[in-house]
């Protein structure tokens, strides 16, 4: 608790995001009676007036002053380390977009076999075999525990669907 | 006591269901996105066509196994397999991070079986009296009891408060989307269709918790930094475990108690129990500074709690016919299958229903004991599988958990919203728990709060008008001010006497 807290503008990405949206729920709400506002307006307040504290908290440790010259900022403080980290989690995350727009589609089997067949050999396994197994294994798996047991209704292949009809 | 006896001989002739249904219940309650109400209502065929008492033993079994399996994940790999299992991250998760993986599991499975136990065999003796205090109850006093969970934001800051406060009113924000209470205006939807009934809660819990951590696991080869050869699961870890928590033996009981009241509570939901029970644990602690680093009494206060919630929220069903939650409400379907008179008079009518359910819960709480001891050797591994094998399975089991709750595709959208939303949070030292905290609590505490108002003509007097309500609200604020007051005094205390000396 007593430790000295040494701010990041990175800080910031939350108090930007809870603004906008504090802003946007008071934006819905007017015109609505007081009572029903009670609740969700006090608490817009709240959220943007701790966003302000934490701008202003940015601002007095002078951290706007060090990034005039953004481009110097990342050069100095983004090493090569954190970069690497930060491009990985963005592929990961554009491959989950692509498996969650193909999933209705090409239904569950089949994308989830491809979707973690290119995320193990993105993260670095070689082995075509062995990303080979562990994604039909893992896709079994889950083909099994959700459609056949817990009957969730995912969209399927129609391999799947006559094998889930034969055995269902 | 004739009663309780020929539910023991009842039960005893439909041993069998009870293994299966803790097996069951272990098994679902550790995928997230599942629950023991969504696994009893994909089970209801099955039940519906049992007799009477081997279905409800059934079902009570998958509901206390399913308390217990959400654990598992949440030790192991930071994903909570039930919303009440939030908490149980908050230290199961570092000290399998502190290679005790083990010992973790082994706390989490005793605490849940020792809290249930003692809660249920209290529920045994005492069901005609607590449907009186069922109805001490109401709105107000939910309100109050939520702020207790509320208050816990405060404690889960760490050393930024003021991001812990962000969080917490960024996730009450997030649970404030969707149609008000009272006059049905949505607010906040985007225009999306999906969020006019409100924030759903799985696909929060899967993003804030399961996929960011998945984000985050990438930058390492596995979860605890152990070769393969290193993790040993020995029956000394076992027992380490065991160790701990008989050390921290009056938590377990006081944890399981507070579970079992909150549960009493129609409507409170296991969620709430757990947290606040870590509240008052942290409060009470001696070891306050080892809170969210992997300490034993973290990890009890939660498991035992939730366990605790699982006989109490039965006793709204079982006295006075009301289904206390979802769980309930589907046993509430299976009696009145079976023609069994539902509403106030079940109890009169039908008293050895209740006591067969409080009977089948105690013999679950012995199995759970005896499966799940043996089985934390091998859960234990998990944190030694290669990440790169991790999290593409995590990912692709967590999507389709947001999605089996309301099937809208949206909800796997929105999970992973939530998981980009919990990356960044976690990168920046925002508590993500907090968030959590909101998002559940949030639409419960607006609900009780216009309610109480609404009734009270809207004069907030209205909450400080009833004398249960009111001791709460003395509970609570001393719960509040005291620990900081304590710490201030005794670090006061502390410098005077090495000054001196």
């Amino acid at each position: 608790m007593n430790e000295r807290y040494s701010w990041n503008t990175a800080d910031l990405i939350i108090p930007v995001f809870s603004i906008i949206l504090a802003v946007y729920y008071m934006f819905t709400i007017r015109g609505i009676p007081r009572i029903a506002q009670m609740y969700g307006g006090s608490l817009s307040i709240i959220v943007i007036i701790l966003s302000v504290v934490m701008f202003a908290l940015v601002v007095k440790n002078g951290l706007f002053k060090k990034i005039s010259n953004p481009m110097k900022y990342i050069k100095n403080n983004w090493n090569d380390s954190n970069f690497g980290i930060y491009k990985k989690v963005a592929v990961l995350i554009s491959l989950v977009i692509i498996y969650i727009s193909l999933l209705p589609y090409a239904g569950y089997p089949i994308t989830s076999m491809i979707f973690m067949s290119l995320v193990m050999y993105f993260l670095g396994m070689r082995k075509i075999t062995r990303i080979l197994g562990v994604a039909v294994f893992v896709t079994s798996l889950g083909f099994c525990l959700f459609i056949l047991f817990l009957n969730v209704q995912l969209p399927l292949d129609i391999i799947s669907y006559q094998i889930k009809s034969l055995i269902r | 006591m004739d009663l309780i006896m020929n539910s023991f001989y009842t039960i005893l002739e439909w041993w069998w269901l009870i293994p299966l249904g803790v097996c069951i219940g272990v098994f679902v309650g550790a995928v997230p996105g599942f629950s023991s109400t969504n696994t009893l209502i994909i089970l209801l065929p099955l039940t519906l066509s049992m007799e009477t008492a081997p279905a409800l033993a059934f079902m009570a079994s998958v509901y206390s196994g399913a308390q217990m399996g959400g654990s598992i994940p949440a030790i192991l790999l930071n994903v909570p397999g039930t919303g009440s299992a939030a908490a149980t991250c908050l230290d199961g998760y570092p000290m399998a991070q502190q290679g005790k993986p083990q010992q973790a599991l082994v706390i989490a499975f005793l605490a849940s079986c020792i809290g249930g136990f003692l809660t249920t065999a209290t529920a045994l003796f005492t069901l005609p009296y607590l449907r009186s205090v069922v109805y001490l109850f109401g709105s107000i006093e939910n309100f109050v009891i939520i702020l207790f969970g509320l208050a816990l934001i405060a404690q889960i800051a760490g050393k930024n408060p003021l991001k812990g406060f962000l969080a917490g009113g960024l996730g009450l924000l997030l649970g404030a989307i969707g149609y008000d209470h009272i006059y049905s205006v949505p607010r906040a939807t985007f225009g999306f269709i999906e969020l006019f009934d409100g924030m759903p809660r799985v696909p929060a819990i899967v993003g804030l918790f399961a996929l960011s951590e998945a984000f985050i696991m990438i930058e390492k080869d596995t979860i605890i930094k152990k070769k393969v050869g290193d993790i040993k699961s020995s029956w000394s870890d076992t027992m380490e475990g065991i160790q701990m928590t008989f050390k921290y033996f009056i938590g377990v009981v006081r944890s399981g108690f507070i579970g079992f009241l909150v549960g009493i509570i129609p409507g409170a939901g296991a969620t709430i129990g757990s947290f606040v029970s870590y509240q008052q644990a942290y409060n009470l602690s001696k070891e306050k500074d080892k809170f969210g680093k992997g300490h034993p009494e973290g990890i009890i206060a939660a498991e035992a709690a939730n366990n605790g919630l699982t006989s109490g929220a039965l006793i709204p069903l079982l006295t006075l016919g009301i289904p206390g939650g979802g769980t309930a409400a589907i046993m509430l379907i299976v009696l009145q299958s079976h023609g069994v008179p539902i509403g106030p008079r079940l109890f009169q009518s039908s008293p050895d229903m209740a006591y067969n359910v409080i009977v089948s819960m105690l013999f679950a709480y012995i199995v759970l004991l005896c499966i799940g001891l043996p089985l934390t050797k091998l859960f234990a591994k998990t944190t030694i599988i290669p990440t790169k094998i991790l999290v593409p399975s995590i990912i692709s089991f967590v999507l389709v958990g947001a999605f089996v709750e309301r099937r809208f595709f949206f909800d796997i959208k929105l999970a992973l919203f939530f998981g980009i939303l919990g990356y960044i949070m976690k990168k920046t030292g925002y508590p993500t728990h907090a968030v959590l905290l909101g998002v559940i609590l949030g639409p419960l505490s607006e609900q009780f709060f216009l309610r109480g108002i609404t009734l009270g003509n809207g004069n907030p007097a209205i909450f400080f008008s009833r004398p249960v309500g009111n001791i709460l609200w003395i509970l609570l604020l001393l719960s509040v001010v005291t620990p900081p007051v304590y710490k201030k005094f005794f670090k006061n205390k502390k410098e005077n006497s090495s000054s001196i000396l």
